[in-house]
């Protein structure tokens, strides 16, 4: 598709769609992906305060905002389609298909009748089918072999990506979360739902909730070495300033000079 | 009425003041209590008075309740209304300590008196 839009679409869908949970600091995709995301869902919510006053009326006078939370939810499962990556046989075959498919004037210039460009079509789909399966056999016989000499886990993938979100949950690993709307650098996981219907065993739908975190920050200050520890002033020991003298003032002409006078 | 000088920032301190009416030395003990924040005092006055422990707190006459025994007054001043809960309240003027004579006693008693009408 790229040769005919301009745009590599197949890199735009892939960071569209690609919601990131990865921990903090983390670069890379060494953090969580969905196979297939189903849905984000942004909650901004903040607290209002209601005074009742004596004419039957609310005074609303403060606003607290609440931290916000972020529901993500996508399946994980066993067998998962990805877009041909490129530079593989079955990128290429994929571009002709839909270079082929998606521009009829396309296969004029080139010379081909219509008829001819569909059975391009149906054997570059073939041959795409093909070296998927190929590539499958070929990721299974790997696993296999990897089972026979023990260095691979014989964990489905739905519970690898469960054993990924129970660690960050159970760590209480601060995350950054790439949403469609705003990069959250510090987050919390909530919650995390994992759930399966009798559809089928081969995917889990899982639902994230995470929650903004804020940190108070430290301040310090200096120590003032002239004030006195509260030990320190009840055990001090008495000290006599002799006689002192005083100074004639007017007498206060009234309490408000007492309580706010003193100049 | 007659301000008292010299009260520092120190937790425990004694001072003696010659009465305002004459009559013999007042000896003041001041204590700051940090716990509570608050300063108090001991007040001795020949053989007529000793008080212990009593609270500074702003007054018109501090003393009223020994009004018939003693002949001087006590007023505690602030700035801003609040009672001194600081250790440098007095040394640092926003407190004030003043004595009265005993006319000054009868004379803050009717502003009192006049207020509470």
């Amino acid at each position: 598709m790229s040769d005919i839009t301009g745009v590599d679409l197949s890199t735009y869908l892939s960071a569209k769609n690609a919601i990131i949970v990865k921990q903090a600091g983390a670069s890379g995709i060494s953090g969580f992906i969905f196979d297939i995301p189903t849905g984000e869902k942004t909650t901004l919510t903040a607290d209002i305060s209601e005074h009742y006053t004596e004419n039957g009326s609310y005074i609303n006078d403060h606003i607290v905002l609440k931290p916000v939370e972020f529901t993500l939810s996508g399946l994980v499962g066993e067998l998962v389609y990805t877009k041909p990556q490129k530079g593989t046989f079955e990128y290429t075959a994929d571009q002709i298909t839909n270079a082929l498919q998606s521009v009829d004037a396309y296969t004029g210039l080139v010379g081909y009748t219509s008829e001819m460009a569909q059975k391009v079509s149906v054997l570059t789909t073939q041959a795409s089918y093909i070296a998927n399966q190929y590539n499958s056999i070929k990721k299974k016989a790997t696993t296999l072999l990897s089972y026979i000499s023990g260095s691979e886990s014989t964990e489905s993938l739905q519970q690898e990506a469960y054993k990924k979100l129970y660690s960050l949950w159970k760590s209480k690993q601060i995350v950054s979360v790439q949403t469609p709307w705003q990069y959250f650098a510090k987050m919390g996981i909530s919650s995390v739902v994992a759930s399966r219907d009798d559809k089928s065993d081969d995917y889990t739908d899982f639902s994230i909730t995470l929650k903004e975190l804020r940190f108070a920050d430290v301040q310090t200050t200096t120590f003032d070495a002239s004030s006195f520890s509260a030990f320190d002033a009840q055990s001090a020991e008495e000290k006599s300033s002799g006689k002192v003298s005083g100074t004639k003032k007017e007498l206060v002409s009234g309490l408000d000079e007492i309580f706010y006078g003193g100049n | 009425m007659m301000l008292i000088n010299g009260i520092t920032a120190y937790p425990t301190q004694t001072f003696s003041i010659a009465s305002p009416n004459g009559d013999g030395d007042i000896t003041f003990t001041l204590h700051y209590r940090s716990r509570t924040q608050c300063w108090t005092t001991d007040i001795s006055f020949g053989d007529n008075l000793v008080i212990n422990g009593l609270k500074l707190v702003v007054s018109a006459n501090l003393l009223y309740a020994w009004h018939n025994n003693i002949s001087f007054g006590l007023l505690i001043q602030s700035k801003d209304g609040l009672d001194p809960i600081l250790i440098d309240d007095f040394s640092g003027g926003r407190i004030k300590m003043f004595l009265l004579t005993s006319d000054e006693v009868t004379s803050v008693q009717a502003l009192v008196k006049e207020y509470g009408e």
